[in-house]
């Protein structure tokens, strides 16, 4: 039991080492744990970053299907094919909102405006989807197309922005992230290297006190022995601990009780005896303490380096120790790895892989001049090995002696290829397009708002094009998307030819580009980069063995004169590569203000003209038709009005060609012609006299075979009789058509209503027309009677047509005469009839009866508010 | 010694193996095309072709389909499309054509390998040599046309054939339908109201006459209801004139008599036109106007504001989708006829059809007809005709019974499509010359829908344009095409079910 208890010192260095392998066993887990937690972290940043950025962009490229077919809808002509969109879009909205919903969820909680602002976005623009899938299911393909050119554009601009907005801000959020986490690593690290540092201190503290311990007690036995020896004392000496030195000093002591007692029979006899074991003795301590001494110091050196040594093998760095002469010490496995080499290889290669593959001696010299001056040196190395680039992280530390003098350096490597290959992809995912690798739209308005500050400060320009591609969608439909990347791609590869280094081609989406100049001073420049651009698309693109033609549509704007903004610049060119789409495609055009304002006013007014039948806007006025030789009024054209809240009595001139361009002229006109036939119905109801009504058509109107019906109906309801009723048609309608227009016109004919040929003169004036389509009335347009009598030209030409007329047993109106003189000369070639401002000008119904019909005789003589003036003709 | 309980059992599992053995070998002709089967082979004869350095791989047939068509061709999300080139490495190059009749763009066709045509264009097409004969590539192949009903192509002959020759490959079936309101024809209070006006409840009509009694009961214009939703513009007029007059005219009776004098103008003719004009008060004012087809009147009905349409079997597969207003207040039924004594005739014809033919100039004949036969093998085509907004209908016996088409089509609807099979003719006259007839015929009748002319007018003159149009193309050659007519549709004119 005794024995059991005892701390022998070979126990107590066992304890000690013990105590200092758990020190180091729990300096290793707690490195372990950083590690692991470092790369859990690292591992979580990149989530954060790439999950959700691909996650919006899934989204972005969704709401891109759903507006490609919404827009693809309306174009459609069959109820099935509708129906298959139609359920298409269906499929990819509900797809769209539950993706959308749980982006949603995770986003309230970080930002609840933004979740908001997109959960909005989603629900007007879905709105307008629904608006648009209820009309396509009716069938009314242009009510669909007007909620998707015009009602849910701006939506979905609003729902797309939100989008590309949100991603801006995570990608932000997630590079401070990776910052944060990047910190908290490095943070990490110095608390384990304090901690390691106060374990190595705490080990030395120990093993110092241990030593200091045993050699005190060691010199208290020595100083006894010497004592017993000189016979100064005869105390016994102090014995602590249970160990074999306190056996030692308690053996010690039974000898000096026995030294003491045999002293006086012994003293003499072992005198000398004595001196030698005291010698014997000491001699013994000496060695004791040199060897316990020397024991400690080398199992302690032994233990450290141990330590250090596993710690640098297995570190995840590369660890390599010089010598101040710069030969390799030491390289640890990770550096072998790295580097491919063997310690024997590395050698001749040191400048290389310290400081980069172009550099020698001499920089490896400046290098470690630098840490020896400043105590660090670091940089960042690429290279290639083994055909695969690579970039390390290389730092330089001195290691110093105890005189503070360098005698080696510490250099570590750290592999960053992998997080900055990371870091590249991601900047350029997010920069560059996918398809054509040219900068996207956000890159490019970067790039723009940096030229445009450059400019600012330089007195230059900059110069946007926005490049539209004519007819890409035909390729797209007919050869599909495959054919039509394809073609974007080489599209792209002819734009970047085209340009210089500096200018900046990128995609903005679709099949639209834009080219950015900056540093311009000459608009020469801009016009020669715009044809050389279209030249370049000339000649025909060869994808899939089909041969396209596409060619561009290029808008310019320019900074300052066009806009001090991107957005503004860019949307400017927009405008004007439309104008360049109007002009005819395959053109350049730079942005007109004007044309801007005029494009704005037509939109506005196309959106009120759609209502102005609805909401009663529309007005006949009368111009009274005289007859030469009695001057009395026979009759009256009816001239069309939009009393406009919004611009005013406005002139047809100012808005019939745009009911004719969407259609509208269909409904105006027969609103016209119901109109026209119920106020002369009022007419003769009044006066029983004959009049005649002369009503304008469009040639729009004899695209379907209504018009016939229309004037049916307008003669059947007002029972209007035979001859009373006259439609004016122009000489355009009978280009085109030319049997289908002689089968209506015919049918026209055959319900008693008069047909004239209006403007005669001005177009092609074919006697063939005349001859052919069943004309009852010439009207001899307002140009020739304007200068009848003072231009030989236009009166012979004036006498030839009434000749002409005459001849094939028309009657021969002359329009806009606002004189006498011309009065007379028509009379005297034979003209039947007349209307102009001589007579009157076109007024309301109500003032046509005051003026014309209340009039006891209707002579030809002009009310007074009617004086001759120049005006439009209707 | 004996032991009758092992013998007996032994003796009973022998007689039922034999028996089972019998029923299979039975049934195995009827069961002429396995499912599958057909596109393997199809797929092996591409693979021939291009081992044999006939076609190089990676070749491109040229596709030109309708508006709708592509889907169902081309699969959900293009897996048909995938499928194929996967199987084979040639590619589908597909191009959209307008849904109008075909003739004109085949004409025009330069490089087109396949495309669709309607039933009715067969003679056409082929009299002006538009589209191969297929029945060489058939034979080349060792392909048949199987028409058992397990999986066989339903109404082949007048899907497939003009005469003796193979002219399309079936891909869908128009077999004109008449669609109802059933909960109306359910709703007690509708019910006793009908019964106090006409005397009987309200139900499926048996004859036309009772048809256009129920139109004109549940015509409602002032609600924005309308009765019946049956187009009546110039182009497809005959749609719905064809199987009226059929009724009209059955037993014994049709457009020609053997000398190719037209009979339409007949009393036949004439009730069958009234009853065409008959449901014009009944439906939306512009119904007669141009181009007023299926694409007007289709959205009445299938946003509930009418009684009854009549429409191919894609109607039935449109109003029972989630979103349709009507889903589950429709029944389908085959169209009305009239009783002849005791026996009710109903007669139906396809309208529309969307089959597959090869026209003369493409370059890929024989890849094209391959990539047929793979299309509308028993498998590949159940794929086709589930396509959520295609227009192929079920067109082979095994989509009456899938249990996913019978889902999408309603079990009611594709029984009531079985049932109209045996009273179904072919499209149009079935002669060269169709297109002509057909037009004659349609403007006479929009004639009379605008108020025109009578009835009677209306097939007087057509008659008389019909006789015109015979004349100018060969008396004698007409008389030839409606003899082989005749002869292979034999219940047209003598009333057996062998249509």
């Amino acid at each position: 039991m005794r024995r059991s208890r005892r701390l022998t010192i070979s126990r107590q260095l066992t304890l000690g080492f013990g105590a200092v392998g758990l020190l180091v066993l729990a300096l290793v887990v707690l490195g372990e744990l950083v590690v692991r937690d470092a790369a859990e972290r690292l591992e979580t940043t990149l989530n954060q970053q790439v999950r959700p950025l691909a996650n919006l962009n899934r989204l972005q490229a969704r709401i891109n299907r759903i507006r490609v077919i919404e827009i693809e809808i309306p174009k459609l002509t069959d109820y099935f094919g509708v129906t298959s969109h139609v359920a298409q879009l269906s499929a990819e909205m509900t797809d769209f909102s539950s993706e959308l919903a749980a982006r949603t969820a995770r986003l309230v909680a970080e930002d609840e405006l933004a979740a908001r602002r997109l959960s909005e976005s989603w629900a007007r623009y879905r709105s307008d989807l629904l608006k648009v899938i209820d009309r396509a299911e009716a069938m009314n393909l242009t009510e669909a197309e007007r909620i998707s050119m015009f009602e849910s554009a701006a939506r979905f601009r609003w729902l797309s922005d939100t989008l590309r907005q949100l991603a801006e801000d995570t990608e932000a959020h997630a590079s401070e992230g990776f910052e944060r986490a990047l910190s908290e690593h490095q943070s990490q690290r110095r608390i384990l290297l304090g901690i390691s540092g106060v374990g190595l201190i705490i080990i030395a503290l120990l093993v110092f006190l241990q030593a200091r311990s045993l050699s005190s007690r060691i010199s208290r036995l020595g100083a006894a022995a010497r004592e017993m020896a000189e016979n100064r004392t005869d105390r016994p000496l102090l014995a602590t601990g249970r160990d074999e030195l306190t056996d030692l000093a308690n053996a010690f002591n039974v000898m000096q009780e026995k030294v003491h007692a045999r002293e006086g029979s012994l003293r003499e006899a072992n005198a000398r005896m004595e001196d030698r074991v005291d010698e014997r003795t000491r001699e013994l301590n000496e060695s004791n303490i040199l060897l316990r001494r020397e024991i400690d110091e080398r199992q302690f050196a032994e233990s450290r380096l141990r330590l250090v040594s596993e710690a640098i093998q297995h570190s995840p760095v590369g660890v390599m120790i010089l010598a101040v002469d710069g030969d390799i010490e030491y390289a640890n496995a990770t550096l072998h790895d790295m580097t491919g080499l063997t310690l024997s290889a590395l050698r001749p290669h040191l400048a290389e892989i310290v400081c980069g593959q172009s550099c020698g001696a001499r920089e490896l010299e400046d290098a470690l001049n630098a840490v020896r001056r400043t105590g660090e040196w670091q940089a960042n190395v690429e290279g290639r090995r083994n055909d695969r680039a690579y970039c390390q992280h290389v730092r330089i530390s001195p290691v110093t002696g105890n005189d503070q003098c360098v005698t080696h350096f510490l250099v570590v490597y750290e592999d960053i290829t992998l997080r900055r290959e990371q870091e590249q992809q991601i900047l350029h995912q997010a920069q560059y397009d996918n398809l054509t690798h040219l900068p996207n739209r956000l890159l490019a308005m970067d790039r723009l708002g940096q030229a445009i500050a450059v400019a600012n400060r330089d007195g230059g320009q900059v110069v946007v094009m926005f490049i539209d591609l004519d007819d890409f969608k035909k390729v797209n439909d007919s050869l599909g998307h495959g054919t039509g990347d394809s073609l974007l791609v080489e599209a792209a590869t002819r734009l970047v030819a085209t340009t210089r280094a500096e200018d900046t081609v990128a995609r903005q989406g679709g099949d639209e580009f834009l080219v950015i100049l900056g540093n311009l001073h000459a608009s020469g420049d801009t016009q020669m980069l715009a044809m050389k651009i279209i030249g370049a698309f000339a000649p025909p693109f060869l994808i899939d063995q089909h041969e396209l033609f596409v060619s561009p549509s290029i808008g310019i704007a320019v900074y300052p004169t066009d806009g001090d903004s991107p957005s503004t610049l860019l949307r400017n060119a927009d405008v004007a590569m439309y104008e360049a789409k109007d002009s005819g495609r395959n053109t350049f055009r730079f942005f007109n203000q004007d044309v801007h304002d005029h494009s704005v006013r037509r939109l506005s007014m196309e959106h009120r003209l759609r209502n102005a039948l609805a909401h009663d806007e529309l007005r006949l006025f009368y111009q009274p038709l005289v007859e030469v030789a009695t001057r009395r009024v026979i009759g009256a054209e009816a001239l069309l009005r939009w009393e406009s809240p919004d611009f005013g009595l406005l002139a047809p001139d100012s808005f019939i060609h745009i009911a004719e361009q969407t259609g509208l002229i269909v409904d105006i006109g027969d609103w016209v012609i119901q109109t026209a036939c119920g106020e002369l119905r009022k007419w003769l109801n009044r006066h029983d006299q004959p009049m005649q009504m002369a009503v304008n058509v469009s040639p729009r109107q004899f695209r379907d075979n209504r018009i016939t019906e229309t004037i049916r109906n307008g003669l059947d309801r007002h029972r209007l009789p035979r001859g009373a009723l006259q439609i004016e048609v122009t000489e355009g309608l009978l280009i085109r058509n030319r049997s289908e227009v002689l089968e209506i016109l015919l049918a026209i004919q055959a319900l008693g209503v008069r047909i004239a040929m209006d403007d005669f003169g001005t177009g092609y004036s074919s006697l063939s027309y005349l001859k052919r389509f069943p004309f009852h009335t010439l009207k001899i347009d307002r140009e020739f009677i304007r200068d009848l009598a003072d231009d030989s030209d236009d009166h012979a030409l004036v006498a030839a047509a009434i000749r002409m007329g005459k001849s094939l047993g028309l009657r021969l109106v002359a329009e806009g005469v606002e004189s006498e003189e011309q009065l007379r000369i028509l009379a005297n070639l034979g003209c039947d009839s007349i209307q102009g401002y001589l007579i009157g000008k076109p007024v309301p119904g109500e003032d046509f009866v005051h003026s014309w019909l209340d009039r006891a005789e209707r002579p030809a003589s002009p009310p007074q508010d009617a004086a001759p003036a120049a005006g439009p003709r209707h | 010694m004996p032991v009758p309980s092992a013998v007996a059992p032994r003796g009973l599992f022998s007689s039922v193996l034999v028996g089972l053995l019998t029923l299979t070998l039975a049934l195995l002709p009827a069961v002429s095309c396995l499912a599958g089967e057909q596109a393997e082979r199809a797929v092996a004869a591409v693979k021939q072709l291009i081992a044999s350095g006939k076609v190089r791989p990676g070749a491109v047939i040229r596709l030109n389909l309708k508006q709708g068509n592509i889907a169902a061709f081309m699969g959900r999300d293009n897996e048909l499309k995938d499928d194929w080139e996967r199987a084979t490495g040639i590619l589908l190059d597909t191009v959209v054509v307008p849904q109008l009749a075909s003739r004109d763009f085949i004409r025009k066709a330069r490089d087109v390998d396949i495309t669709i045509a309607r039933n009715h264009e067969y003679p056409d097409l082929l009299d002006e040599g538009l589209i191969e004969d297929l029945t060489p590539l058939l034979q080349k192949f060792g392909f048949s046309l199987p028409e058992d009903t397990a999986s066989g192509y339903i109404l082949l002959r007048q899907q497939a054939y003009l005469g003796d020759r193979v002219v399309a490959i079936p891909a869908d079936l128009d077999v004109q339908l008449i669609y109802l309101r059933k909960d109306l024809l359910e709703d007690p209070a509708e019910g006793r109201r009908f019964r106090n006006k006409y005397g009987r409840d309200p139900s499926v009509p048996r004859t036309w006459k009772e048809y256009t009694e129920l139109v004109s009961f549940f015509n409602r214009p002032q609600e924005g209801f309308y009765g019946a939703l049956e187009p009546r513009e110039r182009l497809t007029a005959w749609m719905y004139w064809f199987p009226r007059y059929a009724a009209f005219a059955a037993p014994g009776q049709y457009l020609f008599d053997e000398r190719m004098k037209p009979l339409i103008d007949s009393p036949a003719g004439v009730a069958a036109t009234e009853s065409w004009l008959a449901t014009i008060p009944f439906s939306p004012q512009e119904v007669s106007g141009e181009g007023k087809d299926y694409n007007y009147t289709l959205p009445y009905f299938l946003r509930g504001k009418g009684f009854s349409t009549l429409i191919t079997p894609a109607g039935a597969k449109i109003a029972n989708l989630e979103q349709s207003a009507i889903k589950g207040k429709v029944i389908a039924a085959p169209l009305p006829g009239r009783f002849v004594g005791d026996r009710l005739l109903r007669r139906s014809t396809i309208m529309y059809g969307n089959n597959l033919v090869l026209p003369r100039s493409g370059k890929n004949k024989e890849l094209a007809f391959l990539y047929a036969m793979w299309q509308t093998d028993p498998d590949n085509s159940i794929r086709s005709v589930l396509v959520s907004g295609g227009f192929a209908d079920p067109y082979r016996y095994n989509h009456l019974s899938n249990a996913e088409i019978r889902k999408v089509y309603s079990p009611q609807a594709l029984d009531a499509l079985r049932a109209a099979l045996p009273d179904t003719l072919p499209a149009g006259t079935g002669l060269p010359g169709d297109a002509e007839y057909l037009a004659a015929l349609g403007q006479q009748l929009w004639l009379a829908a605008t108020g025109s002319q009578s009835a009677g007018q209306a097939m007087a003159r057509t008659a008389g344009e019909w006789e015109a149009i015979t004349e100018r193309l060969g008396r004698e050659q007409q008389i030839a095409h409606w003899k082989s007519f005749r002869k292979n549709f034999p219940g047209v004119v003598s009333d057996n079910k062998s249509r």
